[in-house]
């Protein structure tokens, strides 16, 4: 068959194989392609599947959460219809919680990638929800037959009990539901992969065919080519009695018909040519060999005439200079000079040319970049019989490379005198060749700072000689501890640099240190003396802590102050906070320290009024630190440092003092109670001279029960409850009113607080912000404070910055309120004025 | 006789409390008395401090917020009046009050009120479940002892699930009376006989074979600082003029 196609025309023998089998790869990659699709629509699915899960969940946490907030709700209502109202609400809830849950597993179950894990935590939750809700369902009888207390300590116990767990379930659905949309994506993905291979396979099995029926065909047509062509370099070697075969009809036999013609005449002309050929060969040849020895030559050259134009230069001439021969092509060789030779050489060349027809010399020329360079130039004149010049050859070498060297190799001398060790600028070339190698071998760096402990004392008490006695025994046994390929150099007075190169473990490190220190610390004997010295030794890491030497420099150098700092002879290894704690830090505690002197803080104080009617009930102190340069500091800034540092009791004193002083004041000029309250950090509640500190305020001021307030955090009181409580009761036994300051935060704590003396809860800020945002927290939130009531503490609500927020925490019966809307934390004079007026007038809502 | 005790022990009273309460007032009593008595144990302790140099003050609330309240630490109190023996008995369970030191002097009786101009009639007590009665007030049952009894009482009688859609609570006795007075025609109320006015007028007594008896309790609260200017202040308010103040306000005083 394949025979009888070559017989055919081209145009038969490859478009019809090609269409069919073109057709068939077309149809099955179509097919494949559909199939293709469908798998990413069914991966599509799993997403938008697991994406409805998901939401489910999302769903179910929110609408337990409104749950909890209408059950909470149910509870402080007063009025049965009321009730009955908010019992239908949680029935469609608890019915709507319920719908979404079976959806979710019925999905779930349908799904043929799902893990059957996800069905056990499905069932868990709607298990333990209607479990839940069971509780719940009690907890409303009693509240709806007016048992408030009893359905109130049941709620309390069914919330701590149950909430954490479907919380804890929903989230773990969550979790898995991600790990289910995974996993199914990845079983769709192979499938999706396979369908793709089959695609590809057919479109390549059907492309392979097409190639190899043109492979065929063009096979025939390059047999038949090619008898040609040996017939055709057989003519054009002159032999033009070769034979043709013609064994084919197609475009190729009729192509062999032309040529067979062709060839007879090219035969005829062939003959006169190759006459003429043979005489011009033997002329070029000799021309050549010149020429080339002049383009060639590893010497730039440059030619002029005899008037001193350039008329050539060769490659090496551009290679040096950067200029084309069509750049300077003439030109006066003048051009090139950088100026920087003198004009008195210049004479002396032209001398030297007219007198013995050649000069040689250091030139300093400029390149086409403009760079400056020395080169070496060696000048002749070439003269006719009669003396003339005809032409000028100079020849050029670059000299600019060994011009460095030589000022390397002076530098390179500078060795430390004392020592025998390298000096600083050896250090620094020595390093940046060791950097360059690390970088290129991907290895590590160390750079040890090796100071000495008590040089400077030996050095003034002894002498400069005796010094200079000890830095030359300690290079010894620098020299001594490490090896050939190590850099040990001395970079000033008794300051030692070492770097390690080709490091393959970093734990080499520290115990070569602790080496050099053990060494470093034996006893010196000098001249019939003995001195003990050790070192400090500051270690930086290429490329962590540094990627120049510079900063490699600095970073183990401020490393060795820590080292200092430490106690000495030790090594420390630098860090990222040594340096932010070397700079702003010291100079942040000191200006703390010294704050208080130099009366750099001021209490402001901000009105608590009654919700009722806006009077005022009392002012908490806040306090500001009032920087000379960086203005005012709030205390969230300050506090911490001066809890580390030690300054907090000082500080907590005089607060306590100010606020009682500024008490004693007002009593007097505005005959109204009032209470003030002070926040108590961490380490004053847990300080042993809080009590005697408090007492002697009280005392000094007249302050009566009840009139000074304290407020902890939640978190302070929690952290240790014992001496929380012991303190505690102290400060109660005082006549002081206590607070929790950041109320909130959940159920669990309620009940522990009930053991703390505590008389006040004071709603955090973001409780009273999410009045806007999450209704249904802030509700649950409010609830709570029904149970604070219950257990007979005041409440407080702080950041109250709208009317909205006023009005619902009016309608939650909250006790007193602080914030924006009724004033801003005033200093004492404004405040003062304020207290006179008895009343806040609220502000006009500002855009806050 | 009497006064010249007090004018020997008062400077020496506040003598002591000086010396070991630092600066608190020397003669400060602070009382926390359930809510119904108020203004009779007001006027009993305005007599008292005519003829003596000590400010009471009063706190007013229900019972059972009263008793939390001091329990919890947030009002610090001399003396405790309950209304009932519950929140007396929470009391002493907590070690705020010792139990020999309880008295009941009064009792008081449940009625069915409305407003002074309601034309409602209460025939007899059932009427409670027919139409002309939307809206029924009673005190809190878990804190309020008059919203407890009143509950024991209709329950015992049989009409509470029949009733209870109309109740609404209220925190204390002298709210509710307010409420009321400013209620519509189709509102009644329950409350203590003492807190009836001009403006609340009683369309029912309420059977005291319903609940248990309503009896007051009072005690001096263990921790409080002046204690005996508040042993005064107890010894007066069972005196016969304290006695008579309350019998005046129509309580129950006969001794039980």
């Amino acid at each position: 068959m394949i025979g009888k196609l070559g017989n055919c025309s081209l145009y038969r023998q490859l478009i019809i194989p090609m269409f069919s089998i073109g057709l068939i790869s077309l149809l099955g990659t179509v097919y494949f392609s559909h199939i293709l699709k469908e798998s990413v629509a069914a991966l599509d699915t799993v997403y938008v599947d697991g994406d409805i899960r998901l939401r489910n969940l999302e769903k179910i946490e929110k609408q337990v959460t409104a749950y909890r907030a209408l059950s909470l709700r149910h509870l402080t209502t007063e009025s049965f219809s009321a009730m009955e109202e908010i019992s239908q609400e949680l029935d469609r809830t608890r019915l709507a919680i319920i719908d979404t849950l079976p959806a979710s597993r019925h999905r779930i179950q349908l799904h043929e990638y799902t893990t059957p894990q996800t069905n056990d935590y499905s069932l868990d939750l709607s298990g333990i929800l209607n479990t839940y809700f069971r509780e719940i369902g009690v907890i409303i009888k009693l509240s709806a037959d007016f048992e408030k207390e009893a359905a109130f300590v049941l709620l309390s116990r069914t919330e701590s009990e149950y909430i954490p767990r479907i919380k804890e379930i929903t989230s773990q659905l969550i979790r898995h539901e991600f790990g289910d949309i995974a996993a199914s994506r990845q079983a769709l993905m192979s499938v999706a992969t396979h369908n793709l291979y089959i695609t590809i396979a057919i479109g390549v099995g059907g492309g392979g065919s097409l190639l190899f029926i043109a492979f065929i065909v063009i096979r025939n047509v390059t047999r038949q080519l090619s008898q040609l062509l040996v017939w055709s370099r057989k003519i054009s070697l002159g032999d033009y009695s070769a034979p043709l075969i013609q064994d084919s009809s197609n475009e190729v036999g009729q192509l062999t018909d032309a040529m067979a013609e062709m060839a007879q005449s090219i035969s005829d002309a062939h003959n006169k040519l190759e006459m003429s050929k043979r005489s011009a060969e033997s002329i070029a040849e000799t021309l050549k060999i010149y020429a080339n020895a002049f383009e060639y030559s590893g010497e730039a050259i440059l030619i002029t005439d005899r008037d001193n134009h350039i008329i050539n230069v060769n490659r090496a001439f551009t290679k040096q200079t950067g200029y084309e021969l069509s750049d300077v092509a003439g030109k006066n060789p003048r051009m090139l000079s950088g100026g920087d030779t003198s004009v008195e050489l210049y004479r002396e060349m032209w001398r030297d040319l007219e007198r013995d027809s050649f000069w040689q010399g250091e030139l300093w020329d400029r390149k086409k970049s403009g760079e400056i360079y020395p080169k070496w130039a060696a000048i002749s004149a070439i003269r006719d019989q009669d003396g003339q010049v005809l032409f000028h050859i100079a020849s050029f070498t670059d000299i600019s490379d060994r011009k460095a060297a030589e000022a390397r190799i002076e530098h390179l001398a500078h060795y430390d005198m004392l020592t025998g060790l390298l000096n600083r600028f050896s250090l620094e070339s020595r390093m940046e060749q060791a950097v360059l190698a690390a970088k290129r071998d991907r290895q590590q760096l160390a750079v040890l700072f090796v100071d000495l402990d008590r040089f400077k004392y030996i050095n003034d008490s002894m002498g400069h000689h005796i010094g200079d006695q000890l830095l030359i025994e300690v290079a010894n046994r620098l020299k001594n501890c490490l090896r050939e390929s190590d850099i040990v150099a001395r970079i000033g007075g008794d300051e030692f640099v070492i770097v390690l190169t080709g490091l393959k473990e970093m734990n080499q490190v520290p115990t070569l240190a602790r080496y050099l220190i053990d060494q470093l610390s034996q006893p010196y004997s000098i001249n019939d003396n003995v001195f003990d010295s050790s070192p400090s030794i500051g270690i930086s890491i290429y490329p962590n802590d540094g990627d120049n030497i510079d900063e490699l420099l600095k970073t183990s150098d401020i490393a060795m102050y820590h080292a200092k700092d430490q106690g000495r002879k030790n090594f420390q290894f630098f860090t990222e906070s040594l340096l932010v704690a070397s700079e702003e830090r010291l100079d942040f505690e000191h200006q703390l320290r010294s704050a208080l002197e130099l009366d750099q803080f001021e209490l402001y104080y901000q009105a608590q009024v009654h919700t009722r009617d806006s009077q005022i009930y009392g002012m908490e102190a806040l306090i500001r630190w009032n920087h000379p340069t960086r203005g005012f500091i709030g205390p969230d800034r300050f506090i911490p440092i001066a809890e580390e540092i030690d300054v907090i009791h000082e500080l907590g004193a005089w607060v306590i003092d100010k606020a009682c002083r500024q008490l004693a004041i007002w009593k007097q000029t505005t005959h109204t109670p009032l209470q003030i309250s002070v926040n108590l950090s961490a380490k004053q509640l847990h300080s042993d001279t809080l009590i005697q500190t408090v007492r002697t305020a009280i005392e000094k001021h007249q302050i009566r029960d009840g009139e000074l307030e304290l407020e902890i955090t939640e978190t302070v009181a929690m952290s240790d409850p014992e001496l929380a409580v012991q303190q505690l009761n102290g400060l109660s036994q005082l006549g002081v009113s206590l607070a929790i300051d950041d109320f909130g935060t959940g159920y669990s704590s309620l009940a522990y607080l009930k053991k703390l003396p505590i008389n006040t809860l004071k709603l955090d800020r973001a409780f009273v912000g999410d009045i806007e945002n999450d209704r249904n927290d802030a509700e649950i939130c409010m609830a709570t404070i029904a149970l604070a009531h219950n257990l007979g503490l005041k409440v407080v609500a702080e950041g109250v910055e709208t009317t909205v927020q006023r009005d619902f925490l009016t309608e939650h019966c909250c006790d007193y309120l602080q914030g924006y809307l009724f004033s801003k934390p005033l200093p004492p004079v404004a405040a003062g004025r304020l207290l006179e007026t008895r009343y806040c007038r609220q502000q006009a809502e500002t855009s806050l | 006789m009497h006064n010249l005790v007090l004018g020997i022990s008062l400077p020496i009273l506040a003598v002591y409390t000086l010396m070991f309460a630092g600066a608190v007032h020397s003669s400060d009593i602070t009382l926390a008395a359930a809510n119904s008595t108020c203004a009779t144990i007001k006027a009993v302790g305005e007599q008292f401090s005519q003829t003596r140099d000590i400010k009471i003050n009063y706190i007013c609330k229900s019972s059972g917020l009263l008793a939390k309240g001091i329990r919890g630490g947030a009002i610090q109190a001399d003396i405790y009046i309950s209304a009932n023996k519950h929140w007396m008995d929470y009391m002493i369970q907590g070690g705020f009050v010792a139990a020999d030191k309880v008295i009941s002097p009064w009792g008081n009786r449940l009625v069915v009120g409305a407003p002074a101009n309601s034309p409602l009639e209460l025939h007899e007590w059932n009427d409670l479940t027919s139409d002309k009665i939307k809206k029924i007030l009673i005190g809190d049952p878990s804190t309020a002892p008059f919203g407890r009894y009143a509950k024991q009482a209709m329950q015992k009688t049989g009409v509470w699930e029949r009733v209870k859609q109309k109740i609404t609570t209220k925190k204390h006795i002298t709210l509710l009376a307010e409420t009321l007075a400013q209620s519509d025609n189709n509102t009644v109320g329950i409350l203590f006989s003492t807190n009836l006015s001009d403006r609340v007028r009683p369309l029912y007594s309420i059977d005291p074979s319903w609940h248990p008896d309503i009896r007051y309790y009072m005690a001096p609260v263990e921790q409080s600082a002046g204690k005996s200017a508040a042993a005064d202040l107890l010894d007066y308010i069972r005196s016969d003029p304290g006695i008579e103040i309350f019998k005046t306000a129509g309580f129950d005083v006969s001794l039980q």
